[in-house]
């Protein structure tokens, strides 16, 4: 039973990881520091731990879909991430192949 | 412990695990990211934040390292892509070894003035160089391919994965014959093994020339001292098949770990054969011989002629067993190696 609960964590991680990527990007239509991007994430239902969240930010902003940029923000520094034009024009792109995917998914399930 | 200073610590922990280029930026954010929770938190539980916050705060947050990991890709020593090109090189070093050691060892044996004890450490000798080679040899490679993994450009690694796709049925290698199990040669084998095991080591005295000379028969001795020190050999690779036999069919047919030990059992053979070969006569021709063939009414050419071809007999037998093994060693090996490696070596 544990092994069983074991197995069922690790799938479900795995699928979870799939669409982080899109639920991110969605949410960085307007300007967002990595912390608070967290919270948004986790009031919509979709829990991310910051050693998963900040490095993908990072390798977003590699791939030339976000901007980052430092602001001191009140007490401290922050860094803050927008989509830039090539990830507004990515995100509705990976919006359809998500709905896509989900219809394919749901007719075989 | 001042709050600060273990946020302090925490952060420094993590840095030292990542590389120089982006070590300050991807510290600042993990500061500004854990002040940000730590004043969450506080806000949450009503309280001003002390150490036993700052310590649950770090703990939820992971180890140093597992979040050093998670900025870093993933750090291969050889990667995926190029590992089945470091099994082909490694494959290829393997076989080069073993000729060598096979060649060196039966170069040094080729002395007739060596003891009997000299044999086997001359054997003891080759295992040990061929396992010092094989390590040296293996390092060496793993460090060639680390620089390899670390200074090619993603570009042509997705070239070396491309040719995985680029692939034609019609050059598939054909199932070679250790992958097809004849349980009827496998149990001929086993019986041939047990004959031989029982006749050179309970029956040896028996071992020689019968002849029926003035009514009766008559046994002569040919073996040489010195095949009594071989015997010992002999009879554990004899043994050593009959395991390997029984291995292949008690599975039900040939594992890698079965072939591998044929590939074993016939480098085995193929030494033994050879030291045998090179070394000193194994049939002593005694008097008796003499007398037998002049029992036969031959003439003098004839009669010698026999008693040079009864005295290599064993030595033509022996060649051609070494010649049968090293091809038996050497095909599956070219053609699961040597083929595998050029007719598929990557495009330029």
């Amino acid at each position: 039973m544990m092994e069983d609960n074991h197995v069922l964590d690790n799938i479900v991680l795995e699928l979870r990881r799939g669409v982080l990527a899109l639920a991110v990007m969605s949410q960085l239509q307007t300007e967002q520091y990595g912390y608070s991007l967290m919270k948004v994430l986790a009031d919509n239902g979709l829990a991310i731990d910051q050693g998963t969240l900040y490095p993908l930010l990072r390798r977003l902003e590699t791939q030339g879909l976000l901007d980052s940029l430092w602001r001191v923000d009140g007490a401290r520094p922050r860094r803050y991430y927008i989509l830039n034009a090539d990830g507004k024009r990515m995100l509705p792109l990976l919006s359809a192949e998500w709905k896509k995917l989900a219809e394919l998914v749901e007719n075989i399930l | 412990m001042e709050i600060k200073e273990l946020i302090n610590r925490y952060v420094a922990e993590v840095g030292h695990h990542l590389p120089d280029k982006n070590r300050a930026d991807i510290e600042q954010e993990i500061r500004s990211m854990l002040e940000d929770a730590l004043e969450d938190r506080a806000e949450k539980e009503g309280r001003e934040p002390d150490e036993e916050m700052v310590v649950a705060l770090l703990q939820a947050n992971g180890a140093p390292q597992r979040l050093a990991a998670s900025y870093l890709p993933p750090q291969y020593l050889v990667g995926p892509r190029l590992y089945p090109h470091f099994l082909n090189a490694f494959k290829i070093l393997f076989l080069v070894l073993t000729i060598v050691i096979l060649v060196t060892t039966s170069i040094s044996l080729i002395r007739t003035d060596l003891e009997p004890t000299d044999y086997g450490l001359a054997i003891l000798r080759a295992f040990s160089n061929f396992i010092n080679g094989g390590l040296i040899g293996f390092g060496i490679l793993a460090i060639a391919f680390w620089v390899i993994q670390r200074s090619l450009p993603e570009a042509r690694q997705t070239a070396i994965l491309k040719e995985w796709e680029d692939w034609d049925p019609r050059k598939l290698e054909p199932v070679s014959e250790l992958q097809q199990f004849k349980i009827g040669s496998l149990i001929a084998e086993i019986i041939i093994n047990l004959i031989a095991i029982i006749i050179f080591n309970v029956y040896i005295d028996h071992v020689g020339l019968y002849t029926f000379y003035n009514g009766n028969w008559q046994f002569i001795p040919v073996l040489a001292p010195i095949f009594y020190t071989y015997l010992p050999w002999m009879t554990l690779l004899w043994a050593l098949s009959i395991v390997q036999c029984v291995l292949v069919l008690r599975h039900g047919g040939w594992q890698p770990v079965t072939r591998r030990f044929a590939i074993g059992l016939d480098v085995g053979t193929a030494l033994l054969a050879l030291l045998m070969l090179i070394g000193a006569p194994l049939i002593t021709l005694s008097p008796e011989v003499s007398t037998l063939f002049q029992s036969l009414d031959l003439n003098d050419f004839t009669r010698g002629q026999a008693e040079t071809g009864l005295a290599i007999l064993p030595r033509m037998i022996l060649a051609i067993i070494l010649v049968v093994t090293i091809i038996e060693l050497i095909q599956p090996l070219y053609n699961k190696f040597i083929r595998g490696v050029f007719l598929s070596a990557p495009k330029a």
